[in-house]
Protein backbone atom coordinates (compact mmCIF):
# COMPACT_ATOMS: atom_id res chain seq x y z
CA UNK A 1 0.00 0.00 0.00
CA UNK A 2 1.34 3.66 -0.41
CA UNK A 3 2.98 4.98 2.15
CA UNK A 4 0.88 7.65 4.22
CA UNK A 5 -2.34 7.29 3.04
CA UNK A 6 -4.20 8.52 5.62
CA UNK A 7 -2.15 11.69 5.39
CA UNK A 8 -3.19 12.20 1.64
CA UNK A 9 -7.17 11.94 2.45
CA UNK A 10 -8.95 15.63 2.06
CA UNK A 11 -9.18 17.77 5.19
CA UNK A 12 -12.55 16.87 6.04
CA UNK A 13 -12.57 13.36 5.49
CA UNK A 14 -9.31 13.25 7.79
CA UNK A 15 -11.75 15.24 9.88
CA UNK A 16 -14.23 12.91 9.58
CA UNK A 17 -12.15 10.22 11.09
CA UNK A 18 -10.22 11.66 13.77
CA UNK A 19 -12.96 12.94 15.25
CA UNK A 20 -14.41 9.27 15.70
CA UNK A 21 -11.26 8.39 17.62
CA UNK A 22 -10.94 8.18 21.09
CA UNK A 23 -8.73 10.45 22.74
CA UNK A 24 -6.39 7.26 23.99
CA UNK A 25 -6.55 6.88 20.03
CA UNK A 26 -5.53 10.34 18.85
CA UNK A 27 -2.54 10.04 21.24
CA UNK A 28 -1.83 7.01 20.01
CA UNK A 29 -1.97 7.63 16.63
CA UNK A 30 0.01 10.90 17.59
CA UNK A 31 2.75 9.08 18.81
CA UNK A 32 3.10 7.46 14.98
CA UNK A 33 5.03 10.39 13.29
CA UNK A 34 5.34 13.88 13.27
CA UNK A 35 2.98 14.69 10.36
CA UNK A 36 0.57 12.34 11.91
CA UNK A 37 0.63 14.57 15.10
CA UNK A 38 0.62 17.66 12.52
CA UNK A 39 -2.52 16.50 10.86
CA UNK A 40 -4.42 15.70 14.41
CA UNK A 41 -3.52 19.06 15.68
CA UNK A 42 -5.26 20.48 12.46
CA UNK A 43 -8.19 19.41 13.41
CA UNK A 44 -8.58 21.24 16.36
CA UNK A 45 -10.46 18.52 18.77
CA UNK A 46 -11.80 20.49 21.66
CA UNK A 47 -11.07 19.38 25.17
CA UNK A 48 -10.72 20.24 28.38
CA UNK A 49 -8.24 19.04 31.15
CA UNK A 50 -7.78 17.79 34.43
CA UNK A 51 -4.54 18.26 35.86
CA UNK A 52 -3.19 17.34 39.52
CA UNK A 53 0.54 17.92 40.87
CA UNK A 54 -0.72 16.23 44.30
CA UNK A 55 1.38 13.31 44.78
CA UNK A 56 -1.02 10.99 45.35
CA UNK A 57 -3.09 11.96 42.48
CA UNK A 58 -0.33 12.76 40.11
CA UNK A 59 -2.14 13.06 36.79
CA UNK A 60 -3.12 14.78 33.51
CA UNK A 61 -6.81 13.97 32.13
CA UNK A 62 -7.82 15.04 28.70
CA UNK A 63 -11.62 15.09 28.54
CA UNK A 64 -12.99 15.95 24.77
CA UNK A 65 -15.59 18.22 24.97
CA UNK A 66 -18.32 16.59 22.35
CA UNK A 67 -18.33 13.23 24.03
CA UNK A 68 -16.76 13.51 27.40
CA UNK A 69 -14.60 10.44 26.42
CA UNK A 70 -11.05 10.75 28.89
CA UNK A 71 -7.71 9.81 28.62
CA UNK A 72 -5.51 10.04 31.87
CA UNK A 73 -1.79 9.97 32.14
CA UNK A 74 -0.92 8.69 35.71
CA UNK A 75 2.76 9.60 37.43
CA UNK A 76 4.64 7.59 40.15
CA UNK A 77 7.90 6.90 41.46
CA UNK A 78 7.32 2.95 41.45
CA UNK A 79 8.75 0.61 39.50
CA UNK A 80 6.02 -1.21 36.64
CA UNK A 81 5.10 -4.53 35.39
CA UNK A 82 8.52 -4.91 32.95
CA UNK A 83 6.26 -7.40 30.71
CA UNK A 84 3.78 -4.85 29.27
CA UNK A 85 5.73 -1.68 29.58
CA UNK A 86 5.51 0.46 26.66
CA UNK A 87 7.85 3.29 25.90
CA UNK A 88 6.53 7.23 25.23
CA UNK A 89 8.41 9.45 23.29
CA UNK A 90 6.36 13.36 24.14
CA UNK A 91 8.31 16.79 22.84
CA UNK A 92 11.57 15.07 23.08
CA UNK A 93 10.99 13.51 26.70
CA UNK A 94 11.50 9.63 26.61
CA UNK A 95 9.37 8.40 29.17
CA UNK A 96 10.31 4.56 29.22
CA UNK A 97 8.29 3.35 32.12
CA UNK A 98 4.61 3.92 30.70
CA UNK A 99 2.06 1.00 30.87
CA UNK A 100 -2.21 0.46 30.39
CA UNK A 101 -3.99 -0.33 33.28
CA UNK A 102 -7.04 -0.25 31.73
CA UNK A 103 -8.51 0.84 28.37
CA UNK A 104 -7.89 4.85 29.06
CA UNK A 105 -5.52 4.92 31.72
CA UNK A 106 -2.04 5.04 30.91
CA UNK A 107 0.66 4.72 33.58
CA UNK A 108 3.93 5.97 34.21
CA UNK A 109 7.01 6.01 36.33
CA UNK A 110 8.84 9.38 36.19
CA UNK A 111 11.91 10.29 38.58
CA UNK A 112 10.19 14.01 38.53
CA UNK A 113 6.87 13.38 38.90
CA UNK A 114 5.76 17.48 38.15
CA UNK A 115 7.80 17.76 35.47
CA UNK A 116 6.78 14.30 34.10
CA UNK A 117 3.16 16.07 34.46
CA UNK A 118 4.01 19.24 32.53
CA UNK A 119 5.74 17.64 29.83
CA UNK A 120 2.44 15.41 29.19
CA UNK A 121 0.23 18.32 29.73
CA UNK A 122 1.91 20.49 27.14
CA UNK A 123 2.16 17.49 24.68
CA UNK A 124 -1.58 16.95 25.34
CA UNK A 125 -2.58 20.73 25.03
CA UNK A 126 -0.73 21.19 21.81
CA UNK A 127 -2.70 17.69 20.52
CA UNK A 128 -5.84 19.12 21.23
CA UNK A 129 -7.57 22.59 21.49
CA UNK A 130 -8.66 23.41 25.16
CA UNK A 131 -7.90 24.92 29.17
CA UNK A 132 -7.45 23.19 32.18
CA UNK A 133 -11.04 23.05 33.75
CA UNK A 134 -9.92 21.46 37.18
CA UNK A 135 -6.61 22.14 38.82
CA UNK A 136 -4.91 20.43 41.46
CA UNK A 137 -1.79 21.73 42.98
CA UNK A 138 0.37 21.76 46.05
CA UNK A 139 2.12 25.28 45.60
CA UNK A 140 4.68 24.19 47.90
CA UNK A 141 6.05 21.57 45.48
CA UNK A 142 5.90 23.46 41.79
CA UNK A 143 7.19 26.11 40.55
CA UNK A 144 3.61 28.11 40.07
CA UNK A 145 5.24 31.14 37.85
CA UNK A 146 6.73 28.73 35.50
CA UNK A 147 3.50 26.39 35.09
CA UNK A 148 1.15 29.79 35.04
CA UNK A 149 3.48 30.84 32.15
CA UNK A 150 3.80 27.85 30.12
CA UNK A 151 0.07 27.75 30.57
CA UNK A 152 -0.86 31.21 28.74
CA UNK A 153 -4.53 31.21 27.35
CA UNK A 154 -5.45 27.80 29.13
CA UNK A 155 -5.77 28.57 32.52
CA UNK A 156 -8.03 31.43 32.67
CA UNK A 157 -10.83 29.65 32.28
CA UNK A 158 -10.14 26.86 35.10
CA UNK A 159 -13.24 26.23 37.22
CA UNK A 160 -12.24 24.07 39.66
CA UNK A 161 -9.39 25.18 41.88
CA UNK A 162 -8.14 22.58 44.36
CA UNK A 163 -5.04 23.46 46.85
CA UNK A 164 -3.95 20.60 48.22
CA UNK A 165 -1.05 20.35 51.39
CA UNK A 166 -3.37 18.56 53.95
CA UNK A 167 -2.51 19.91 57.14
CA UNK A 168 0.91 22.04 56.07
CA UNK A 169 0.83 25.57 56.05
CA UNK A 170 0.81 27.53 52.42
CA UNK A 171 2.39 30.82 52.25
CA UNK A 172 -0.01 33.98 51.95
CA UNK A 173 2.21 34.91 48.36
CA UNK A 174 1.38 31.46 46.77
CA UNK A 175 -2.20 31.14 47.76
CA UNK A 176 -2.85 34.90 46.54
CA UNK A 177 -1.07 33.91 43.38
CA UNK A 178 -3.09 30.88 42.73
CA UNK A 179 -6.76 32.72 43.68
CA UNK A 180 -5.51 35.81 41.24
CA UNK A 181 -4.99 33.65 38.43
CA UNK A 182 -8.64 31.83 38.07
CA UNK A 183 -11.35 33.26 37.24
CA UNK A 184 -14.21 34.77 39.84
CA UNK A 185 -17.44 32.46 39.96
CA UNK A 186 -15.13 28.90 39.93
CA UNK A 187 -15.31 26.69 42.20
CA UNK A 188 -12.55 26.58 45.37
CA UNK A 189 -11.29 23.86 47.41
CA UNK A 190 -8.71 25.06 50.66
CA UNK A 191 -6.68 22.08 51.98
CA UNK A 192 -4.46 23.57 53.58
CA UNK A 193 -3.94 25.93 56.12
CA UNK A 194 -3.47 29.44 55.30
CA UNK A 195 -1.81 32.14 57.62
CA UNK A 196 -4.20 33.40 60.80
CA UNK A 197 -4.43 36.74 59.09
CA UNK A 198 -5.19 35.70 55.67
CA UNK A 199 -7.31 38.18 53.91
CA UNK A 200 -8.54 37.61 49.74
CA UNK A 201 -12.06 38.60 48.83
CA UNK A 202 -11.69 37.00 45.69
CA UNK A 203 -12.50 34.08 47.56
CA UNK A 204 -15.72 35.58 49.14
CA UNK A 205 -16.79 35.99 44.76
CA UNK A 206 -16.23 31.76 44.39
CA UNK A 207 -19.34 30.44 43.35
CA UNK A 208 -18.75 26.89 45.45
CA UNK A 209 -16.23 27.77 48.45
CA UNK A 210 -14.51 24.48 50.25
CA UNK A 211 -12.09 25.83 53.05
CA UNK A 212 -11.05 22.86 55.50
CA UNK A 213 -9.16 25.22 57.83
CA UNK A 214 -11.08 28.02 58.39
CA UNK A 215 -9.32 29.53 61.83
CA UNK A 216 -8.44 32.79 59.43
CA UNK A 217 -12.11 33.19 58.46
CA UNK A 218 -13.49 36.25 60.29
CA UNK A 219 -17.54 37.80 60.70
CA UNK A 220 -17.11 39.99 57.64
CA UNK A 221 -15.75 37.07 55.57
CA UNK A 222 -19.60 35.71 56.67
CA UNK A 223 -21.34 38.88 56.24
CA UNK A 224 -19.21 39.89 52.54
CA UNK A 225 -20.31 36.44 51.33
CA UNK A 226 -21.19 35.74 47.14
CA UNK A 227 -21.37 32.42 47.11
CA UNK A 228 -23.97 29.63 45.77
CA UNK A 229 -22.23 26.74 48.40
CA UNK A 230 -19.63 27.57 50.86
CA UNK A 231 -18.18 25.16 53.58
CA UNK A 232 -16.57 26.15 56.14
CA UNK A 233 -14.73 23.25 58.45
CA UNK A 234 -12.36 24.15 61.74
CA UNK A 235 -13.82 27.26 61.66
CA UNK A 236 -13.57 30.08 64.88
CA UNK A 237 -16.95 31.30 64.12
CA UNK A 238 -18.81 31.94 67.33
CA UNK A 239 -22.86 31.78 68.17
CA UNK A 240 -22.76 35.65 67.54
CA UNK A 241 -21.25 35.60 64.26
CA UNK A 242 -23.76 32.92 63.19
CA UNK A 243 -26.90 34.69 64.85
CA UNK A 244 -25.11 38.27 62.59
CA UNK A 245 -25.27 36.46 59.89
CA UNK A 246 -28.33 35.14 59.75
CA UNK A 247 -29.76 38.41 61.00
CA UNK A 248 -27.66 39.73 57.86
CA UNK A 249 -29.18 37.40 55.51
CA UNK A 250 -33.04 38.02 56.83
CA UNK A 251 -32.62 41.74 55.97
CA UNK A 252 -29.93 41.24 52.60
CA UNK A 253 -31.14 40.57 49.04
CA UNK A 254 -28.79 37.77 48.40
CA UNK A 255 -30.21 35.46 45.95
CA UNK A 256 -26.94 33.45 45.31
CA UNK A 257 -26.63 31.74 48.64
CA UNK A 258 -27.91 28.06 48.34
CA UNK A 259 -25.64 26.35 51.17
CA UNK A 260 -23.49 27.03 54.15
CA UNK A 261 -22.02 24.37 56.23
CA UNK A 262 -19.81 25.91 59.17
CA UNK A 263 -17.95 23.29 61.23
CA UNK A 264 -17.93 24.87 65.14
CA UNK A 265 -18.37 23.97 68.66
CA UNK A 266 -22.14 24.01 69.59
CA UNK A 267 -24.13 23.62 72.71
CA UNK A 268 -27.65 24.12 73.15
CA UNK A 269 -27.27 27.53 75.05
CA UNK A 270 -25.00 28.56 72.21
CA UNK A 271 -27.98 27.40 69.81
CA UNK A 272 -30.76 29.04 71.97
CA UNK A 273 -28.63 32.57 71.58
CA UNK A 274 -28.66 32.40 67.99
CA UNK A 275 -32.35 31.61 67.97
CA UNK A 276 -33.57 33.87 70.60
CA UNK A 277 -35.22 36.99 68.89
CA UNK A 278 -35.13 35.38 65.20
CA UNK A 279 -38.61 35.18 63.84
CA UNK A 280 -38.96 31.74 63.24
CA UNK A 281 -41.41 30.39 60.79
CA UNK A 282 -43.25 26.28 61.70
CA UNK A 283 -43.30 24.34 58.59
CA UNK A 284 -44.21 20.65 58.27
CA UNK A 285 -41.35 18.76 57.09
CA UNK A 286 -43.54 16.46 54.52
CA UNK A 287 -43.96 19.39 52.01
CA UNK A 288 -40.52 20.37 52.22
CA UNK A 289 -38.74 18.47 49.85
CA UNK A 290 -39.98 20.11 46.69
CA UNK A 291 -38.45 23.66 47.70
CA UNK A 292 -34.89 22.66 48.60
CA UNK A 293 -31.92 23.51 46.70
CA UNK A 294 -30.20 20.98 44.13
CA UNK A 295 -27.02 22.77 44.94
CA UNK A 296 -23.55 21.30 44.83
CA UNK A 297 -21.65 20.94 47.89
CA UNK A 298 -18.68 19.82 49.81
CA UNK A 299 -15.55 18.57 48.03
CA UNK A 300 -16.65 16.57 45.69
CA UNK A 301 -18.38 18.50 43.00
CA UNK A 302 -20.34 15.66 41.57
CA UNK A 303 -22.60 15.39 44.80
CA UNK A 304 -25.75 17.70 44.75
CA UNK A 305 -27.35 18.73 48.13
CA UNK A 306 -30.51 16.24 48.18
CA UNK A 307 -33.63 17.43 50.45
CA UNK A 308 -33.65 13.79 52.07
CA UNK A 309 -30.49 14.64 53.52
CA UNK A 310 -31.83 17.34 55.80
CA UNK A 311 -34.14 14.86 57.51
CA UNK A 312 -31.65 12.60 58.43
CA UNK A 313 -31.38 11.86 62.36
CA UNK A 314 -28.37 13.87 63.70
CA UNK A 315 -26.27 10.90 65.43
CA UNK A 316 -25.04 12.95 68.67
CA UNK A 317 -24.98 15.85 70.67
CA UNK A 318 -27.29 19.16 70.43
CA UNK A 319 -29.40 18.91 67.75
CA UNK A 320 -32.10 21.81 66.75
CA UNK A 321 -33.85 23.17 62.90
CA UNK A 322 -35.76 25.99 62.23
CA UNK A 323 -36.45 27.53 59.29
CA UNK A 324 -36.50 31.51 58.81
CA UNK A 325 -38.64 33.90 56.54
CA UNK A 326 -37.18 36.92 54.25
CA UNK A 327 -40.50 38.68 53.99
CA UNK A 328 -38.81 40.76 51.11
CA UNK A 329 -38.96 38.18 48.40
CA UNK A 330 -40.56 35.08 50.23
CA UNK A 331 -37.87 32.94 50.64
CA UNK A 332 -37.56 30.34 53.13
CA UNK A 333 -33.88 28.41 54.67
CA UNK A 334 -33.82 26.00 56.93
CA UNK A 335 -31.36 26.48 59.35
CA UNK A 336 -30.05 23.15 61.12
CA UNK A 337 -27.22 22.59 64.11
CA UNK A 338 -26.41 19.24 64.81
CA UNK A 339 -22.85 17.31 64.85
CA UNK A 340 -20.92 20.29 65.81
CA UNK A 341 -22.33 21.77 62.08
CA UNK A 342 -24.39 24.85 61.20
CA UNK A 343 -25.82 24.61 58.08
CA UNK A 344 -28.32 26.89 56.38
CA UNK A 345 -30.14 25.42 53.40
CA UNK A 346 -31.95 28.02 51.18
CA UNK A 347 -34.88 26.89 49.56
CA UNK A 348 -34.77 27.44 45.81
CA UNK A 349 -38.30 28.87 45.40
CA UNK A 350 -39.56 31.22 47.46
CA UNK A 351 -42.03 29.62 49.99
CA UNK A 352 -45.39 30.23 48.66
CA UNK A 353 -47.31 32.98 50.77
CA UNK A 354 -48.45 34.36 47.78
CA UNK A 355 -50.73 31.80 46.53
CA UNK A 356 -52.18 31.69 49.93
CA UNK A 357 -52.76 35.62 49.30
CA UNK A 358 -54.78 34.80 46.31
CA UNK A 359 -56.81 31.79 47.61
CA UNK A 360 -57.56 34.45 50.76
CA UNK A 361 -58.51 37.04 48.21
CA UNK A 362 -61.61 35.26 47.15
CA UNK A 363 -62.49 33.77 49.85
CA UNK A 364 -65.45 35.38 52.54
CA UNK A 365 -63.99 37.67 54.49
CA UNK A 366 -64.59 35.66 58.08
CA UNK A 367 -63.40 32.48 56.42
CA UNK A 368 -59.85 34.83 55.35
CA UNK A 369 -59.43 35.83 59.11
CA UNK A 370 -59.07 32.52 60.27
CA UNK A 371 -56.50 31.75 57.69
CA UNK A 372 -54.94 34.77 58.41
CA UNK A 373 -54.64 34.55 61.75
CA UNK A 374 -53.46 30.93 61.53
CA UNK A 375 -50.39 31.71 59.00
CA UNK A 376 -49.50 35.07 61.75
CA UNK A 377 -49.38 32.45 64.40
CA UNK A 378 -46.98 30.33 62.56
CA UNK A 379 -44.49 33.33 62.14
CA UNK A 380 -45.90 34.21 58.47
CA UNK A 381 -46.42 37.42 57.16
CA UNK A 382 -49.37 37.64 55.57
CA UNK A 383 -50.14 41.24 53.74
CA UNK A 384 -53.49 42.57 54.80
CA UNK A 385 -55.79 43.51 51.80
CA UNK A 386 -55.70 46.46 49.67
CA UNK B 1 -34.37 -2.63 -6.18
CA UNK B 2 -36.83 -4.20 -8.55
CA UNK B 3 -38.01 -0.53 -9.17
CA UNK B 4 -34.78 0.64 -9.28
CA UNK B 5 -34.57 -1.41 -12.61
CA UNK B 6 -37.49 -0.42 -14.12
CA UNK B 7 -36.20 3.46 -13.79
CA UNK B 8 -34.80 5.71 -16.20
CA UNK B 9 -31.05 4.67 -16.36
CA UNK B 10 -27.97 7.08 -16.36
CA UNK B 11 -24.75 6.93 -18.14
CA UNK B 12 -21.35 7.30 -16.17
CA UNK B 13 -18.22 7.05 -17.36
CA UNK B 14 -14.80 6.32 -15.22
CA UNK B 15 -11.59 7.64 -15.15
CA UNK B 16 -10.86 4.50 -17.87
CA UNK B 17 -13.28 5.62 -19.68
CA UNK B 18 -15.75 2.35 -19.08
CA UNK B 19 -19.52 3.29 -19.56
CA UNK B 20 -22.10 2.01 -16.81
CA UNK B 21 -25.59 2.18 -16.36
CA UNK B 22 -27.07 3.14 -13.67
CA UNK B 23 -30.57 3.74 -12.32
CA UNK B 24 -31.79 7.19 -11.77
CA UNK B 25 -33.16 6.82 -8.39
CA UNK B 26 -29.80 4.91 -7.23
CA UNK B 27 -27.17 7.80 -8.51
CA UNK B 28 -29.65 10.04 -6.24
CA UNK B 29 -27.28 9.18 -3.77
CA UNK B 30 -24.56 11.16 -5.38
CA UNK B 31 -25.09 14.80 -4.35
CA UNK B 32 -22.40 15.87 -7.33
CA UNK B 33 -24.06 13.58 -10.30
CA UNK B 34 -27.45 14.76 -8.91
CA UNK B 35 -26.59 18.32 -9.25
CA UNK B 36 -24.94 17.93 -11.83
CA UNK B 37 -28.09 16.51 -13.45
CA UNK B 38 -29.94 19.29 -12.42
CA UNK B 39 -27.84 21.87 -13.85
CA UNK B 40 -27.61 20.36 -17.02
CA UNK B 41 -30.89 20.32 -17.20
CA UNK B 42 -31.24 16.64 -17.87
CA UNK B 43 -33.29 15.36 -14.40
CA UNK B 44 -36.74 15.91 -16.21
CA UNK B 45 -35.65 13.85 -19.24
CA UNK B 46 -37.20 10.97 -19.67
CA UNK B 47 -34.44 9.37 -21.84
CA UNK B 48 -31.16 8.39 -20.97
CA UNK B 49 -28.14 10.94 -21.57
CA UNK B 50 -26.80 10.33 -24.44
CA UNK B 51 -23.36 11.60 -23.64
CA UNK B 52 -21.89 9.75 -20.31
CA UNK B 53 -20.81 11.70 -17.13
CA UNK B 54 -17.62 11.72 -17.29
CA UNK B 55 -16.80 10.46 -13.31
CA UNK B 56 -12.68 10.92 -13.99
CA UNK B 57 -11.25 10.54 -10.72
CA UNK B 58 -13.08 6.65 -10.09
CA UNK B 59 -11.38 3.76 -11.88
CA UNK B 60 -14.45 1.56 -12.98
CA UNK B 61 -13.71 -1.53 -10.45
CA UNK B 62 -14.12 1.53 -8.01
CA UNK B 63 -16.96 3.19 -9.75
CA UNK B 64 -18.92 -0.71 -9.47
CA UNK B 65 -18.56 -0.98 -6.11
CA UNK B 66 -19.56 2.73 -5.23
CA UNK B 67 -23.03 1.77 -7.27
CA UNK B 68 -23.53 -1.51 -5.26
CA UNK B 69 -23.85 0.51 -2.33
CA UNK B 70 -25.85 2.81 -3.43
CA UNK B 71 -28.09 -0.06 -5.08
CA UNK B 72 -28.39 -1.77 -1.48
CA UNK B 73 -28.88 1.98 0.09
CA UNK B 74 -30.82 4.21 -2.08
CA UNK B 75 -33.61 3.66 -0.11
CA UNK B 76 -32.52 4.35 3.11
CA UNK B 77 -33.58 7.64 5.13
CA UNK B 78 -31.27 10.35 3.90
CA UNK B 79 -28.36 10.57 6.57
CA UNK B 80 -28.38 14.14 8.40
CA UNK B 81 -25.88 16.69 8.46
CA UNK B 82 -22.98 15.82 11.19
CA UNK B 83 -23.73 18.08 14.00
CA UNK B 84 -20.73 19.12 16.20
CA UNK B 85 -22.55 18.22 19.13
CA UNK B 86 -23.74 14.09 17.87
CA UNK B 87 -21.06 11.85 19.51
CA UNK B 88 -19.50 9.98 16.52
CA UNK B 89 -20.02 6.20 16.71
CA UNK B 90 -18.15 3.65 14.85
CA UNK B 91 -19.85 -0.16 15.72
CA UNK B 92 -22.71 0.82 14.59
CA UNK B 93 -21.73 -0.65 10.76
CA UNK B 94 -24.40 -2.78 9.19
CA UNK B 95 -23.53 -6.44 8.44
CA UNK B 96 -24.01 -5.88 5.04
CA UNK B 97 -21.87 -3.00 5.03
CA UNK B 98 -19.37 -4.95 7.10
CA UNK B 99 -19.36 -7.70 4.19
CA UNK B 100 -18.55 -5.23 1.55
CA UNK B 101 -15.93 -3.30 3.20
CA UNK B 102 -13.79 -6.31 3.89
CA UNK B 103 -11.79 -5.56 0.91
CA UNK B 104 -7.73 -4.63 0.68
CA UNK B 105 -6.63 -1.08 2.10
CA UNK B 106 -5.93 0.44 -0.95
CA UNK B 107 -9.43 -0.32 -1.94
CA UNK B 108 -11.10 0.88 0.96
CA UNK B 109 -9.55 4.43 0.41
CA UNK B 110 -10.05 4.17 -3.26
CA UNK B 111 -13.43 3.89 -2.11
CA UNK B 112 -12.86 6.58 0.12
CA UNK B 113 -12.23 9.27 -1.82
CA UNK B 114 -14.52 8.02 -4.91
CA UNK B 115 -17.11 8.65 -1.78
CA UNK B 116 -15.68 12.05 -1.28
CA UNK B 117 -15.24 12.82 -5.13
CA UNK B 118 -18.99 11.79 -5.40
CA UNK B 119 -20.41 13.46 -2.41
CA UNK B 120 -21.96 10.15 -0.95
CA UNK B 121 -22.37 10.94 2.60
CA UNK B 122 -23.05 7.50 3.86
CA UNK B 123 -20.59 5.72 1.77
CA UNK B 124 -18.50 8.37 3.17
CA UNK B 125 -18.89 7.91 6.66
CA UNK B 126 -19.15 4.10 7.05
CA UNK B 127 -15.62 4.39 5.21
CA UNK B 128 -14.12 6.75 7.20
CA UNK B 129 -15.84 4.22 10.03
CA UNK B 130 -14.07 1.63 8.55
CA UNK B 131 -10.58 3.56 8.96
CA UNK B 132 -11.63 4.99 12.43
CA UNK B 133 -11.79 0.86 13.43
CA UNK B 134 -8.36 -0.15 11.95
CA UNK B 135 -7.04 2.46 14.35
CA UNK B 136 -8.65 2.07 17.59
CA UNK B 137 -7.06 0.13 20.52
CA UNK B 138 -3.53 -0.03 18.11
CA UNK B 139 -0.46 0.54 19.75
CA UNK B 140 1.75 3.41 17.59
CA UNK B 141 4.15 0.88 15.92
CA UNK B 142 0.70 -1.27 15.03
CA UNK B 143 -1.11 2.33 13.54
CA UNK B 144 2.18 2.52 11.60
CA UNK B 145 2.65 -1.34 10.50
CA UNK B 146 -1.10 -1.35 9.54
CA UNK B 147 -1.21 2.10 7.34
CA UNK B 148 2.51 2.06 6.21
CA UNK B 149 2.93 5.20 7.84
CA UNK B 150 6.58 6.41 7.15
CA UNK B 151 8.32 7.25 11.02
CA UNK B 152 9.56 10.93 10.58
CA UNK B 153 11.23 10.93 14.35
CA UNK B 154 14.34 11.84 14.92
CA UNK B 155 17.26 8.88 15.53
CA UNK B 156 17.05 9.20 19.25
CA UNK B 157 13.31 8.79 18.97
CA UNK B 158 13.35 5.34 16.82
CA UNK B 159 15.77 4.31 19.28
CA UNK B 160 13.12 4.13 22.17
CA UNK B 161 10.61 3.25 19.44
CA UNK B 162 13.14 -0.15 19.41
CA UNK B 163 13.70 -0.26 22.71
CA UNK B 164 9.75 -0.75 22.80
CA UNK B 165 9.24 -3.73 20.57
CA UNK B 166 12.12 -5.01 22.37
CA UNK B 167 10.34 -4.75 25.81
CA UNK B 168 7.24 -6.54 23.35
CA UNK B 169 9.44 -10.09 22.27
CA UNK B 170 10.06 -10.39 25.60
Amino acid sequence: MEADMLLKLPYHVQKKVVESLDPQDLFELSQTSEKMREMVKSIKIKAKFVVSFVESHAKVRVILMKNQRDFEFLFNQLPLDNKKIVTRVLNETVFEECIFLCDNKMHCKYENVNQGILIVFHYLSDLFQGYIETLAVDPETIELERFFGKCEGKIGETQILKINRVGNAISQEKLDFLIENIRVGSSFYLQSNPPDDYQNDKILGMDIIYIMSSHFLKRSHLINLNCISATFRNSLFTYSDIREFLCHWLHSNDDKLQYLEIQMVLNLEGIRQIRRGLQVVKMSKGNRDQYFPRVRFGENTGDHLDAKWIHLPPSSGPNQEFDIFRPSDQKLATARFSNNLFQLFVWHVPYPVGPIVERIRKMPKWRADQIREKLTANGLVVPEEG
Amino acid sequence: MTDAKNERQIKISSSDNEIILVPRNVIRLSTTINTLLQDLGLDDDEATNAEPIPVQNVAAPILRKVISWCQYHYQDPVPTDDSDSREKRTDDISSWDTEFLKVDQGTLFELILAANYLDIKGLLDVTCKAVANMIKGKSPEEIRRTFNIKNDFTPEEEEQIRKENAWCED
